[in-house]
């Protein structure tokens, strides 16, 4: 957005939102009614972009195979590397649902924050962020904006390295055709159904 | 206020009670017929219950109903095919299927040239439990512990007769992950995309020549585009569908599977039921040899289960060391323990022997180094 990298904007449309919130007399029932419909709508809008890209993605029904390998997760018991098998459809679609569990939990978080602590400030200062952090998702320009899938946005997408990363010490999705091809007959899957 | 009252609010009347029961005296009481004493009591909580139940009740039997008519379609669909192929079509004579649940039906084939016998599994969605049934499919959003519930078949087909070990299958590419990941045998294989199959349909096998060698001119006649919404795989393979924990788990056992979703048109039953005849030719064509493998691929195959079978055995000895080093520390602390229930004499008196044996041993290592 505006050729600022999302990080730098977070931060800006950060202290934005404080200082407004700051002036906005939230002890008022009216302009607590306004603050709780703007969030309320924006959460929705935001889901609305996601279900968009999601008819998209279905109508596109993009076959193409594609195929990575997952660093183990050392959390969930796993050693090996993962090799993943997948389609461009079923890969985008989940990606989607991924961003949808993130308006739930931040849903549920602000429910928690909001109605049980009684906090009216981080409903401002979250109310934009959602909507922002869809627009700025890669599949979301992908598939709403025509973003060519290439560069950054190349499939499968690079996971920004962040601090739970460095605690687990997961590694990095391998896209380069030996190590697919080794994990890929590696004999990984056969965990028990049920 | 009471729960009586809430629901009696909901149904919107307010209680109107206008003596309890206890506020009747004995001989009122008495006068009363044994209908008019219970007519005193407030039902209302009672009547919801039952209600309730009475629904859950219905319904169950609506799904349980459905389940059935979708298993009972299912095998009336492919009952011709296996009925040409078959000796004996259903579990006994009169028996077409086992019920062993309202989500878990099974069949069974059997009598054929080359083929011992058909097992076919149905595990369709819990229709019959309609708190389940949703809770699964709210869950199996947000966690992958929990598994969407869909409608699937598994038929296995067992051939009677020994032929090299391999696996090759034809995978939809709807799903494959999951099928990659919860089939131990296709995670062995190589996927491939061909332009010889449908676009939506991918190769999962350890070898060329298998997935050309399979790929029968009736069997693509069976496949197209669409077909990739109801059949979920088919694959040849000798290894199991569980990871092996043990070397025996990788004991061949040469099977067919076919796992399907119940198919909902005409067309798509034909389709099956082809694509079941030309895996019986196939079975057949490798019973007479007529498909058969260059010993460079199978070659391959026999190095595959070698490297598994390394695998799990460095695992078992890994396990081994790790049970005794803890067994040598249980050793250890119960000898501790021991000492520490000892009398004070006795433990003194054992603490001076491991000291002189202290002092031997640091003389001897003085001595040697003199």
């Amino acid at each position: 957005m505006f050729g600022v990298s999302p990080a730098v904007s977070n931060i800006v449309i950060m202290l934005v939102m404080m200082q407004v919130s700051r002036r906005l007399d939230l002890e008022n029932p009216d302009i607590l009614f306004y603050v709780r419909v703007i969030y309320g709508s924006l959460q929705a809008l935001t889901f609305f972009v996601f279900f968009l890209t999601r008819l998209k993605i279905n109508s596109k029904n993009d076959l193409t195979t594609l195929k990575y390998v997952e660093p183990a997760n050392p959390m969930s018991g796993e050693t090996a590397p993962r090799a993943v098998v997948t389609t461009v459809k079923e890969y985008d679609l989940k990606q989607i649902d991924t961003q949808i569990r993130g308006i739930f939990q931040s849903l549920a978080m602000m429910g928690f924050m909001h109605l049980y602590l009684k906090y009216t400030n981080p409903l401002v200062m979250q109310s934009i962020s959602g909507i922002k952090g869809a627009l700025e998702s890669n599949i979301v320009q992908i598939h709403l904006f025509g973003a060519p899938a290439t560069g950054d946005l190349k499939r499968p997408f690079k996971a920004a390295p962040g601090l739970l990363q460095a605690l687990t010490g997961a590694g990095e999705i391998q896209t380069d055709k030996a190590s697919v091809e080794k994990a890929e007959v590696s004999g990984a899957g056969g965990i028990k159904e049920d | 206020m009471s729960l009586v009252n809430i629901i009696g609010n909901l149904f919107g009347s307010t209680p109107n009670q206008p003596k309890a029961y206890a506020q009747y005296g004995l001989d009122e009481l008495n006068s009363m017929t044994f209908f008019e004493r219970a007519k005193l009591q407030d039902w209302r909580l009672e009547l919801v219950t039952l209600g309730f139940t009475g629904v859950f009740v219905i319904l169950f039997f609506i799904g349980d109903f459905y389940n059935k008519s979708l298993v009972t379609g299912f095998l009336n669909g492919i009952n011709d095919t296996l009925k040409q192929n078959f000796y004996q079509v259903g579990v006994s004579k009169d028996e077409l299927y086992i019920k062993d649940s309202s989500e878990n039906y099974s069949s069974y084939a059997t009598g054929r040239d080359n083929i011992s016998r058909v097992n076919i599994d149905i595990k369709l969605r819990p229709r019959h439990n309609i708190f389940v049934w949703f809770l699964e499919g709210v869950i199996s959003f947000f966690t992958e512990a929990v598994k969407k519930p869909i409608d699937k078949v598994d038929i296995v087909i067992y051939p009677s007769f020994a032929y090299d070990n391999f696996i090759s299958a034809i995978v939809s590419k709807l799903g494959m992950n999951d099928y990659r990941k919860f089939n131990y045998f296709l995670s062995l294989t190589k996927t491939s995309d061909s332009a010889k199959i449908p676009e939506s349909f991918v190769f999962m096998s350890e070898g060329n020549e298998f997935q050309e060698k399979i790929l029968t001119e009736k069997l693509l006649s069976s496949l197209d585009i669409q077909a990739a919404n109801f059949i979920r795989y088919f694959a040849f393979t000798d290894q199991s569908t569980e990871r092996p924990e043990s070397i025996e788990g990788f004991a061949p056992l040469r099977r067919v599977v076919v796992s399907l979703q119940i198919p909902s048109s005409k067309k798509d039953y034909e389709q099956v039921c082809k694509l079941l005849e030309s895996i019986f030719d196939i079975i057949d064509k490798l019973a007479s040899k007529e498909i058969s493998f260059k010993p460079e691929s199978l070659k391959k195959v026999l190095k595959t289960r070698e490297n598994e079978i390394e695998k799990v055995q460095k695992a078992m000895e890994l396990e081994k060391q790790e049970i005794e080093a803890e067994e040598k520390a249980k050793l250890k602390r119960e000898e501790r323990d021991r000492i520490r229930n000892l009398s004070p004499a006795e433990q003194a008196k054992l603490e001076k022997k491991e000291q002189e044996r202290k002092q031997k041993k640091l003389q001897k290592k003085q001595r040697v180094r003199m």
